[in-house]
């Protein structure tokens, strides 16, 4: 991951966790403080429904009881009850009682919706303010049973002939004497039950109170309503926990399978179910509008956030870009690029300090070319030099002969011409100074063929090594010195070569052996050659006096000698001129040995032919 | 910890193989049983239905029968004495089978209030039993399946002293021809069944409930032989306790049981039958007590009643016509 990327996400990460936990925390409690609201209210609107339900159906009781201890419906209930229903006694009596004391009670605005005066031994209505009961039996109804001894409220039921619910409140109506003269029953209005249940307590929408029966079965409408009176069950979890007998509050289900919190109350006296439920929704409306709001903080923030930790990013990631363009350019070669930063910060100062020693890189440094450049150059001075330094040895060289070849003819006049007039002196200086001249002719014979070589061109062909050593060693050698050498040659790969150059080059290094090895009584030659990668290497060992390996570099030199011209003759030009014909065909020399363990010369040429 | 282990792992093992035994149990044969209907296949029936369908009966291992009711067919005789072994009567017939000595026990009331009613026009001003003076009333019952409509229909009559030689009463008729005719000025019906279709006509009507002037009856029980109960308890408790749950089912959401029905009714118009279950909701359902559920003062009410008005051929022990003994065993002594 970028860097630019790591900041920002880390900044963002920063700001909005916490937010995000805080935000958490807030609703977490919000939402506890508003269930605890919601609990109460609902456990208190039940408490308050109770009681109202209570004092609904003891009010209603007490008019009942009321009604029943008027002297004038006591008076006018004993006649009917002893009196002949044909006689006009009977008949001024139920005109009596309906007229001004049954149907004065029924009033529009809720309470009784009829009221009966009942036989006490027959169960039969004798009066009633609604004329159609009067007649018919109540014998085996609860309400008139219960209601000969005391005053008693039927629960809501279903009346068959009535077609609705319906509830009853009987008392008995007893004389003086305490006789009992009649039942006094009253029908509920359940429009009254329905509004004490249906008012609301607060500002709650959902809200809703209904009773449930020891059946299950609705007893009142719920508020969404539909007819479910005692049509209906309900089997929710705070309905059966109330019907269990306990009171408490819940978090289920409703029976519109609607989440709701709930609370249930059982009322004994009624063995009924007291629920009032309000939907989560609606409860956690607050919460969850508050929820939301946060949301959108949150989301807001981590937007401002992320665009702020983005721009912080590039501030620190802007420079390190410009710095890593500003390497890679160095890198390619470029010493005038600059980072070129104005800020004062710690990326400001790496800057700087980049361009610092960029500008220093550039002074001290000499670019590659130019570099090449003066190589080229000075090889040419070089070259130029050396062939000039060939000319002059060559010139003098050949200069030198002519005075060389004067000082040897007069010396030899003066050996021939003056030999009576020398003493034995001045014969030998003669003799010292002709052998010094010859000498001399020698080394300049030879520096002559060094320098030639030098200057010769080479004309490359394919050579057979093995053939051209056996060769030279043969020319080297004659068939009695043979004997006393072991000349072996391994295998010798052919080379792409000059023949005369490199077939001097066998010569002096196969004659060296030879000489070096000439103490020997049996002198052992090996000359070996190998492919190695690139080139071939080609040795030629002996078993000779050897040298010490502290002179190796020196042995390929001009004239340089490490054994004494009495030891071994020879003027130290040959394996100069080794060296010098490896070179020109591109390749190396090097020799290996030991005093008096023999020595091992070595040279290599490409394999691909002299270049 | 490696004793807990063991111990876990005999469990485990010995669940498995209690598991795996009670699987190859050998399974018992399911007991075949006939239900005598009291009507043809409709709603009224509904719990039974249910029951069959949801596999109640088939959790009690038992194979149920249904046989519709027809017309003139003797039900107690069907339960006494076969093909049936339980059946569903009114409790008229029930009292007046036990008086002339036939080994019929209820064992639930799935109805309990009456849905008997006897209507009339509305412009016909007929309100009261009073007003059935001079008119032609169908409710007469020659099978004894529907003896309800008839005996109801006298004991109202003779508690009101109103002389029934004053009436004309003719045989009452399941199809109301003769009430819709004209003939009949009252006809007796079932609240639950007639009455929803006459309404289903528009017809506006008087009802006059015979439980509003001293008849008070339960209506549809669950009966069967006494040698039955004697001999195989079990299968009694076991096809009520199915028989109960289906009704509790019935009636608790009445709107689902409409599709149950309609694969057994005759009539199947599904508003029909919906109404049907509606209005039968508050005859099984009073709001007091359980589903099924008796009381000994109701069975003396209604013992009384036939009794006083000379309806049973003798008198006899009323306890011997119903027992609470599966009731009590399916919800609990105490319930109520």
């Amino acid at each position: 991951m970028k860097l630019r990327s790591r900041i920002t996400l880390l900044f963002a990460l920063l700001a909005i966790v916490p937010v995000i936990i805080v935000g958490f925390l807030a609703y977490y409690t919000g939402r506890q403080s508003i269930e605890n609201v919601e609990i109460n209210h609902l456990v208190s609107t039940n408490l308050m429904k109770s009681s109202e339900l209570t004092r609904w159906i003891e009010g209603n009781q007490l008019r009942i009881e009321e009604l029943a201890q008027r002297p004038l419906v006591v008076q006018n209930s004993a006649l009917m009850a002893t009196s002949d229903p044909a006689g006009p006694a009977y008949d001024n009596a139920r005109l009596d009682l309906e007229n001004d004391h049954l149907r004065p009670r029924i009033t529009p605005t809720g309470g009784f919706i009829e009221i009966s005066v009942i036989s006490p031994d027959s169960g039969i209505v004798l009066a009633s303010s609604d004329d159609t009961q009067e007649g018919k039996y109540h014998s085996n109804q609860r309400f008139y049973l219960e209601g000969k001894t005391h005053t008693y409220t039927q629960g809501v039921f279903y009346s068959l002939p009535l077609q609705q619910t319906t509830m009853v409140v009987s008392t008995p109506v007893k004389d003086r004497q305490g006789k009992l003269v009649a039942v006094l029953a009253g029908r509920l209005d359940l429009s009254d039950l329905s509004l004490i249940m249906s008012a609301q307590s607060g500002l709650r929408l959902t809200e809703k109170t209904y009773l449930v029966n020891k059946s299950n079965f609705f007893v009142t409408e719920p508020s969404s309503g539909g007819g479910y009176a005692l049509k209906k069950t309900v089997r929710t979890e705070g309905v059966q926990a109330g019907l269990s007998g306990s009171d408490g509050v819940g978090f289920y289900e409703d029976y519109l399978k609607v989440p709701v919190i709930g609370a249930y109350k059982w009322l004994p006296q009624y063995n009924m179910c007291l629920i009032t439920e309000v939907d989560q929704a609606e409860a956690y409306s607050r919460i969850d509008s508050m929820a939301a709001t946060m949301i959108t903080i949150v989301s807001l923030l981590a937007l401002i956030v992320v665009a702020a930790s983005f721009l912080l990013a590039r501030t620190i990631t802007q420079p390190l870009a410009r710095l890593v363009a500003g390497a890679a350019a160095i890198g390619r070669g470029n010493l005038d690029q600059r980072v070129g930063t104005a800020a004062k910060d710690e990326i400001g100062e790496l800057s700087r300090a980049f361009d610092r020693m960029a500008m220093e890189l550039k002074e001290t440094t000499v670019s590659l070319d130019e570099l090449e450049q003066r190589i080229r150059e000075r090889t040419a001075q070089l070259e130029a030099a050396n062939r000039e330094l060939e000319a002059f040895s060559y010139s003098v060289s050949h200069d030198l002969r002519a005075p060389l070849r004067a000082i040897d003819g007069y010396t030899r006049i003066l050996q021939e011409e003056y030999e009576q007039l020398l003493d034995t002196e001045g014969k030998r200086v003669c003799s010292v100074i002709s052998e010094s001249a010859r000498k001399m002719s020698g080394l300049i014979d030879d520096l002559l063929a060094f320098s030639r070589l030098g200057r010769s061109a080479i004309n490359p062909g394919k050579l057979d090594m093995e053939a051209l050593a056996n060769s030279v060693f043969q020319d080297l050698t004659t068939a009695q010195s043979r004997k006393r050498i072991d000349f072996q040659v391994d295998a010798a790969p052919p080379v792409m070569g000059d023949l005369s150059l490199l077939r001097q080059v066998w010569v002096n290094l196969i004659s060296n052996a030879i000489k070096f090895s000439s103490r020997r009584r049996r002198a052992v030659i090996r000359v070996h050659g190998e492919n190695t990668e690139g080139e071939v290497v080609y040795s030629v060992q002996d078993n000779g006096v050897g040298f010490d390996m502290q002179y190796a570099d020196k042995l390929f030199g001009v004239f340089q000698r490490l054994h004494s011209v009495r030891e071994f003759e020879g003027n130290g030009v040959g394996l100069a001129l080794v060296q010098r014909v490896i070179h020109r065909h591109g390749g190396r020399v090097w020799a290996e040995g030991q005093i008096g363990k023999g020595a091992t010369f070595y040279f290599s040429l490409p394999r691909q032919g002299v270049i | 910890m490696k004793f807990i282990h063991c111990l876990f792992a005999f469990l485990l093992a010995a669940t498995l193989l209690l598991n795996w035994q009670c699987q190859f149990k050998p399974e018992q044969l399911p007991d075949e049983v006939t239900l005598q209907l009291k009507g043809v296949h409709q709603a009224e029936f509904a719990g039974f239905y249910i029951a069959q369908e949801k596999g109640y009966y088939s959790q009690e291992n038992i194979r149920v029968t249904f046989l519709e009711g027809e017309k003139d067919l003797a039900i107690v005789q069907r339960v006494v004495y076969g093909p049936a072994e339980f059946g569903v009567i009114a409790p008229e017939s029930i009292l007046t089978a036990r008086s002339q000595g036939q080994p019929v026990t209820a064992i639930a009331a799935i109805y309990r209030q009456s849905p008997v009613v006897y209507v009339a026009l509305s412009d016909s001003g007929i309100k009261r039993p009073q007003d059935f003076l001079g008119t032609t009333i169908a409710t007469l019952d020659a099978s004894g399946s529907q003896q309800d409509l008839q005996l109801q229909f006298f004991i109202m009559m003779k508690r009101l002293g109103l002389d029934i030689s004053k009436m004309k009463l003719i045989a009452w008729d399941p199809i109301y021809t003769t009430f819709y005719d004209g003939e009949a000025a009252v006809t007796s019906c079932y609240s639950s069944v007639g009455l929803i279709e006459m309404r289903q006509k528009g017809l506006k009507l008087n009802l006059i409930w015979p439980s509003d002037y001293g008849a008070y009856f339960y209506s549809d029980m669950v009966v069967t032989g006494d040698s039955l109960i004697k001999g195989n308890p079990g299968l009694v408790t076991r096809f009520l306790r199915a028989t109960l749950r289906g009704w509790q089912d019935a009636i608790e959401d009445y709107q689902q049981a409409v599709p149950v029905i309609l694969k057994y009714a005759r009539d199947k118009d599904p508003q029909l039958q919906a109404a049907m279950m509606e209005a039968q909701l508050p005859l099984v359902h009073t709001g007091e007590d359980h589903i099924g559920w008796m009381k000994v003062e109701d069975w003396q009410a209604m013992y009384k009643l036939l009794k006083d008005y000379d309806l049973l051929a003798r008198p006899f022990d009323v306890d011997q016509s119903y027992t609470m003994q599966f009731l009590q065993e399916i919800y609990g002594s105490a319930a109520r």
